[in-house]
């Protein structure tokens, strides 16, 4: 490995250990999913995934809101920070964003990666294999408008 | 035994169902009464009719007398026309005809889309006198359903009825005095087979806006008046509140501003989708996400 990368992957796992470090500090240790409290229709998303071996759950609560921290971390270049913001509701973390703070243009880079793989995508589940009594999304077309639709599909296949 | 009514109206298919019992006689009887209080506010607020009041004002600057059902609407529209710096607005019906969401649904823009005129441009409203200064089509697509679901709600409740659900097109009012929550699936904006999660809705209404299924050429449903171009930061939003118009607004309103601008006017929960994928919900949204 030429120095280049291995400084980048140095960067990249001290930038790691910072957040990791940074989420278990600030303001104690927040439960990342939630055991089974039962009996509660709010069932709470799982933002996060473990990434260390041992978050603690605790019982005490911790205040609903939106916290917000700098973390701080050593790079090759120097000194780095990272801007982290969660949002707490009944112990869980339903919300997280993190913003570039830094400066240096590489440990800028790190920071987007990180940033940009951090939040939790949705994916997708066949209705069928859900159980719900309804679906809301965009709202259901008339006839009407599904036949213009159609008909000016059928015009741009012919016309192509 | 429930109830429940199916049928097209106000383009869109409605599903009401009613949990408390009633009589074949009392059915009837609420059912004509509910499609008659639609077709009155089709009458009245439709620019896919060209016998509507608001067709009509759209033709011929002058005074008018609206219905008693405008001062909420009207309110409503007012409110977060100015809480969005004049983005969501009731003016943006000339756009939408020019860019081909017109009353035949062409989906094809005819010409060039201008900016919509200002509030104070077209409309001076002292109820029941509304004054149209210069012609212009009024559209109330972006809270014009979930009102008249709260209106229909309404009817429902004169009759006596505790525990109900209406949904028209995927907006939904739920009442249930048993506290027995409805799952919503939240559908996946690019595959109607598909949900990405599931929200509980008790005594509450949701709505939800994607640019998936109303969509043409460059455009979906929503046009941002400034841009003249339908807004592509979002995929889907969904918003909970007490009153189906205010969740309705909601909705378009949050592709125009953030959420914080909104909420210290009006109280309601939110969940965004965006095109990577990843997604914000406020923290009493409380939607099981599938991640």
């Amino acid at each position: 490995m030429d120095s280049v990368t291995q400084n980048s992957q140095k960067s990249k796992r001290g930038l790691i250990a910072a957040i990791v470090a940074l989420l278990l500090i600030a303001g104690g240790v927040f439960a990342f999913w939630k055991t089974d409290k039962n009996a509660n229709t709010n069932e709470p998303l799982n933002t996060q995934n473990p990434t260390s071996s041992n978050p603690a759950i605790l019982n005490s609560r911790y205040k609903d809101g939106t916290y917000t921290v700098d973390g701080n971390y050593q790079s090759p270049g120097g000194s780095e920070v990272i801007g982290v913001t969660l949002v707490l509701k009944d112990d869980v973390v339903v919300d997280a964003t993190a913003t570039v703070k830094t400066t240096r243009p590489i440990s800028i880079d790190m920071q987007k990666v990180f940033i940009a793989g951090f939040k939790s995508q949705v994916v997708g589940k066949n209705i069928d294999q859900v159980n719900v009594g309804k679906v809301s999304g965009s709202s259901l077309t008339p006839k009407g408008f599904n036949d213009a639709v159609s008909k000016i599909k059928a015009q741009a296949a012919v016309a192509a | 035994m429930a109830s429940q009514f199916v049928f097209d109206a106000i383009g869109t298919k409605w599903i009401i169902d009613v949990y408390d019992p009633l009589s074949r006689t009392e059915e009837e009887k609420l059912l004509a009464r509910i499609h008659e209080r639609i077709t009155e506010f089709d009458k009245t607020y439709s620019r896919f009719r060209d016998d509507s009041l608001v067709m009509e004002m759209s033709r011929k600057p002058g005074r008018y007398v609206l219905p008693e059902d405008a001062q909420e609407l009207f309110s409503v529209y007012k409110k977060v026309y100015d809480l969005t710096g004049g983005r969501f607005t009731p003016l943006i019906g000339n756009a939408l005809v020019d860019a081909g969401y017109d009353a035949a649904y062409t989906l094809k823009q005819k010409q060039e889309l201008t900016k919509p005129l200002s509030w104070d441009e077209v409309v001076s409203y002292s109820h029941p006198h509304i004054d149209i200064l210069k012609p212009a089509i009024l559209d109330f697509g972006a809270a014009g359903k979930g009102y008249l679901i709260d209106i229909v709600a309404g009817i429902i409740a004169e009759h006596g009825v505790v525990s109900y659900c209406v949904d028209a097109g995927g907006d939904i009012v739920q009442k249930n005095a048993q506290e027995a929550a409805l799952t919503v699936g939240l559908e996946h904006p690019e595959d109607q087979r598909k949900i990405i999660g599931t929200v509980p809705l008790l005594n509450k209404s949701l709505c939800g806006s994607a640019g998936n299924r109303r969509v043409w050429g460059d455009f979906h449903h929503i046009i941002n008046p400034d841009t003249l171009q339908s807004p592509r930061h979002m995929l889907a939003v969904w918003a909970i509140a007490d009153k189906t118009i205010i969740a309705d607004a909601m909705t378009t309103a949050l592709y125009f501003v953030q959420p914080d601008v909104l909420a210290k006017h009006f109280s309601f929960e939110y969940f965004i989708l965006n095109p990577d994928y990843s997604f914000e919900q406020s923290p009493g949204f409380g939607a099981t996400v599938f991640t």
